[in-house]
């Protein structure tokens, strides 16, 4: 055996600290970002084999009346489509204001899943969603009150339909707090005494489509809603023709097909475009891991330099040294891996599990092995360990033993000194030359503060963004009380001030479809203080900032359902608005735009509850609460993942810091023993090494913020902005960035306090015995 | 002749800044040969050194070995030959810290086809009693005794030493060179030592002294001294 292999457990022991930190930051790594894909693989298989198994409708329409058999028959044959019958009514929970969507048990598609307890078999039981039930301790056995009627919960469920819960497709963001979705029994169902009705069915085709090839979704829906409004059209004229009138003539109150609906599709984009960003951390963080095995693996060979320089002029092969010296990072790094990956599909797979849960309503899931998670987690950042220690040792290993003897690894010397102005005083000269020395190692740690810094502020600045969201959404909401109307219906009054609004989606591509409200308020409206102009729209600061819009620019928007109807609005103005995407323009316009007659309205604004509205006549009421729900769910749902992402941070801050900054005293080793016989003190020398680190420390981190937040608004614009629908402000606090600057301070001090107890224990000794 | 050396020349660096480290150097030895290069500092006498082990390069000229060439040995050759042939002290020790002495003379055995005996080489240098302890355990002179142990135990052809007393005392220094001596004459190894000392000249078979890169001198000592009575 060769005697050298009986350093290994040694050098693992007398290298620990070293070892360690490579230890922890490869568990840490693998552990976490392959728990994450692990669980988002699950989830998002079990999400995918849900829409298979539980027959997932391919769009649902809502009609404002009552059908009659003979229009179904019709729909179903022309359009070459099945309806399934899905009527549905919202009602209140008793004693707050959560909406409560209940559905008949019986049913052919959008099968729903119970996750525990029983579905409901009497007239007084209800099954609602877990995640609701969750979020508002709501367990089995206990009852709710919806609209004066107590019903048992007997069950939790998902509903494959609503795997997010959005109450509406415009909503920005699903609503687990304050909307919920339930099941009846057929006869609870029939027998519930409600005047909100949804005469809803779902569609499906006959054949199977594949929802990835959006284009070929979106002929399927036109097609089909070019045959429905035909249909509909002549059913109603033959309506006319028997004397109806037009308050009994059928029109489509909702029609989505299931490639648009974010109740059904959120969660899965969410999980695919969660597996995306953490890829793009993982190619972050395995490059920093390269960096730092390279400086661990250079390290190494400068503190081993003697040895290696004798062991190769006694004639010890390049072979056998490269086996000698990587032996060891690949055995630290192999059990990292093997820890990591235990731990990832355990402990960190159902912290990550927990939180899709927290956010979704998702089936029973069950985990998959994922062979991209263990590629990209663990042989990747092997081989990666393997070649940067591999190439290192190879490239230093060209050198000649005679240049290892001589501590002499260098492979471009320095032609000349820098000359520094003799005007600086002697010690801070002593600290430029040791910053210079150490240029490479200070640009590493750099872009470690840099990545460390952006992932603790990502993990940082959300909550306090839907914080100060929350803040602007309640300081700028136009009224207290937003009714939107089915019909006309007066209000008596004096705070109830008429207005006209309408729904139109956006066009620009580069995002997802937005829904718009058109709002047309009074001319000098209490509520509405922009100055609107006749021709021009005043746009809301959510969607100048959002699509970069300015004064003098145009937006174009569509009809909701019909993509050929658009219009083009010239922008007057900016009114600062955020709680929803908004655009505001005269009644005058709103009449010639949408051929309605002049004086209609359509809704109130008012700061008070209005009581003399009938109940049927009201399509909305928006409050307060409704608008910061947003904020609200973000809060609940992206808490502990953010925490991950800032407790990594703060790790690969420390890991950095302290590999880095050892390695610099470590190069020193000789110069601190010599400085140490010349007179210095540890506290003077310290000063020199520890003040020079503490420098280039505070300066990554100040350096960093302006990119940080430049980063963070990239992600938010290119990133978020595309990926949502709605709009959130892009505010990240001050004090998110001295909590970073603290955050790397105290890590930084840490890692000092250690080092400057390395640097009072070398010994004097060192410079004279290794003295050429 | 065993070491046959001719017209060799090194320098480093180009232009102005070019110097000649050796001007072009003739010698040859035989086998079992006990020869000592002196010089003042700056003479060339550890860069020869380095050029008869392998692990630095002429630029002109020539070294036979036992009749095989240098020069046209490619690098794996002459790690071979480094293997098979040679045994290194330098006057730093560069014993490995975290191998105890036992197994740093274990890894120049390790190397050889037929080493010697490391507890008779331990016993042999008077290391045995500390054969357990770690390097830094140890004097400086005990530390030089095992990085010769770790030379000698290959069984080398040549053992070459480079300043091996240079940072030791006037005792452990002559108990050094006693040990090279009883090396040389025990196992029949040629050996080529590097010194400033005048006084070691007397303990060699030949005295070559070099002078700005060039031999000076090439004596052959009939009268050697053994290293034990030597003075300075």
């Amino acid at each position: 055996m060769n005697p050298l292999n009986r350093r290994i457990l040694r050098s693992l022991c007398d290298d620990a600290g070293k070892y360690i930190v490579i230890f922890i930051f490869m568990v840490l790594v693998v552990s976490v970002i392959s728990g994450f894909l692990i669980s988002d693989n699950s989830c998002h298989a079990t999400f995918e084999e849900g829409m298979v198994k539980q027959n997932v409708e391919d769009g649902h329409l809502t009609f404002n009346v009552l059908p009659d058999e003979e229009l179904i028959e019709e729909i179903e044959q022309k359009g070459d489509v099945a309806l399934h019958e899905l009527y549905y009514f919202d009602e209140d929970l008793e004693g707050s204001n959560k909406t409560v969507r209940v559905y008949s048990t019986e049913r052919d598609v959008n099968l729903i899943d119970l996750m525990s307890g029983e579905m409901p078999t009497e007239a007084d039981e209800i099954a609602i969603d877990r995640m609701f039930a969750q979020n508002n301790e709501i367990k089995i056995g206990d009852t709710i009150i919806l609209k004066d009627t107590e019903l048992k919960v007997t069950g939790l469920v998902a509903f494959p339909d609503y795997g997010a819960l959005f109450e509406s497709n415009s909503d920005a963001m699903f609503d687990a707090l304050s909307f919920c979705v339930g099941a009846m029994s057929v006869e609870g169902f029939e027998a519930f005494d409600t005047v909100n009705l949804s005469y809803n069915y779902a569609w499906t085709y006959p054949q199977a489509v594949d929802w990835e090839d959006s284009q070929r979704a979106n002929e399927l829906s036109n097609d089909f809603i070019e045959v429905l409004e035909e249909v509909i059209k002549d059913y109603d004229i033959s309506l006319l023709t028997e004397g109806k009138t037009a308050d009994e003539l059928v029109e489509l109150s909702d029609y989505l097909p299931r490639y648009l609906n974010q109740a059904i599709m959120y969660a899965g984009e969410d999980m695919g475009s969660d597996k995306a960003f953490t890829l793009i951390l993982d190619y972050i963080v395995t490059i920093i891991l390269a960096f730092v095995f390279a400086v661990t693996a250079s390290s190494t060979i400068n503190s081993e330099s003697g040895v290696i320089g004798t062991l190769r002029a006694l004639g010890y092969t390049k072979r056998e040294i490269i086996v000698h010296y990587m032996a060891l990072p690949i055995m630290v790094s192999l059990v990292a891996a093997v820890i990591g990956n235990i731990l990832g599909y355990t402990v960190l797979e159902d912290v990550f599990v927990a939180f899709y849960y927290n956010s979704y309503s998702l089936a029973s899931y069950k985990t998959l092995f994922n062979l991209d998670a263990f590629v990209l987690t663990t042989v990747i950042p092997l081989i990666i360990m393997f070649a940067v220690n591999f190439l290192i040792l190879i490239r230093k290993l060209r050198l000649s033993p005679l240049r290892f003897l001589r501590h002499d690894l260098t492979r471009h010397r320095n032609k000349k000194a820098l000359r520094l102005n003799t005007k600086i005083p002697f010690i801070q000269r002593f600290r430029l030359r040791i910053i210079l020395q150490s240029l490479s190692n200070y640009l590493i740690l750099f872009f470690g503060v840099f990545i460390g810094g952006t992932l603790m502020v990502f993990g940082d600045f959300f909550s306090p963004m839907f914080d100060e969201y929350k803040e602007m959404i309640i300081e700028d909401r136009i009224c207290d009380y937003q009714y939107v109307l089915k019909r006309e219906a007066e209000a008596e009054s004096e705070q109830a001030e008429k207005y006209c609004v309408t729904s139109l989606n956006t066009t620009d591509e580069r995002y997802k479809e937005d829904s718009v409200s058109v709002i047309a308020p009074e001319e000098e409206s209490k509520y509405i203080t922009a100055s609107l102009v006749e021709g021009e729209a005043v746009i809301s600061s959510s969607i100048a900032e959002k699509y970069t819009l300015e004064e003098g620019d145009e937006i174009t928007l569509k009809d909701e359902y019909d993509e050929n109807k658009q219009y083009t609005f010239k922008i007057g103005g900016v009114y600062d608005y955020v709680s929803s995407m908004a655009i505001f323009i005269t009644q005058e316009d709103f009449c010639e735009r949408f051929d309605e007659e002049e004086g209609c309205f359509n809704g109130y604004f008012s700061d008070e509850e209005l009581d003399d509205i009938a109940d049927e006549d009201i399509a909305k009421v928006i409050t307060v609460t409704d608008l910061t729900k947003l904020s609200d769910q973000m809060i609940v749902s992206m808490g502990s993942a953010m925490n991950i992402f800032k407790y990594f941070g703060i790790v690969l801050f420390i890991v950095l810091m302290f590999i880095l900054i050892k390695q610099i005293i470590e190069k020193n080793v000789m110069s601190i023993s010599m400085s140490k016989i010349l007179g210095y003190s540890n506290g003077e020398i310290g000063g020199l090494y520890v003040a020079a680190s503490s420098v280039m420390v505070v300066l990554s981190l100040l350096i960093s913020i302006p990119l940080i937040n430049r980063v963070l608004r990239i992600m938010m614009t290119s990133y978020i902005y595309t990926s949502i629908t709605g709009y959130l402000p892009f505010i990240v606090g001050t004090d998110c960035y001295m909590r970073l600057v603290i955050a790397g301070l105290i890590c930084y001090i840490v890692v000092a306090a250690y080092l400057m107890r390395r640097i009072s224990k070398i010994p004097k000794s060192d410079a004279l015995k290794n003295v050429e | 002749m065993f070491i046959e050396i001719s017209g060799l020349k090194k320098h480093y660096g180009e232009g102005e800044s070019r110097i000649d480290v050796l001007r072009g150097i003739d010698f040859s030895l035989d086998k079992g040969e006990f020869c000592v290069l002196l010089g003042p500092s700056g003479s060339g006498k550890s860069t020869l050194l380095n050029i008869l082990g392998g692990i630095d390069s002429a630029n002109d000229g020539e070294i036979t070995i036992d009749g095989q060439r240098t020069k046209e040995m490619n690098e794996k050759a002459l790690t071979r030959y480094r293997r098979r042939h040679l045994g290194y002290v330098f006057q730093q020790y560069n014993l490995i810290p975290n191998l105890n002495i036992k197994e740093n003379v274990e890894t120049g055995a390790y190397l050889s086809e037929n080493p010697l005996d490391v507890d008779e080489i331990l016993k042999t240098l008077g290391i045995y009693e500390q054969r357990h302890k770690l390097p830094n355990q140890l004097s400086g002179g005990q530390q030089q005794r095992a990085s010769i142990g770790r030379a000698i135990v290959k069984n080398p052809d040549i053992l070459l030493c480079d300043e091996p007393t240079g940072a030791l005392d006037y005792k452990t220094s002559k108990e050094i060179l006693a040990l090279i001596e009883s090396v040389n004459r025990q196992y029949k190894t040629t050996v080529v030592m590097v010194t400033h000392n005048e006084a070691i000249k007397n303990m060699a078979d030949r005295v070559i002294k070099l002078r700005d890169g060039m031999v000076k001198s090439d004596k052959k000592i009939t009268d050697k001294i053994p290293a034990a009575d030597l003075e300075w």
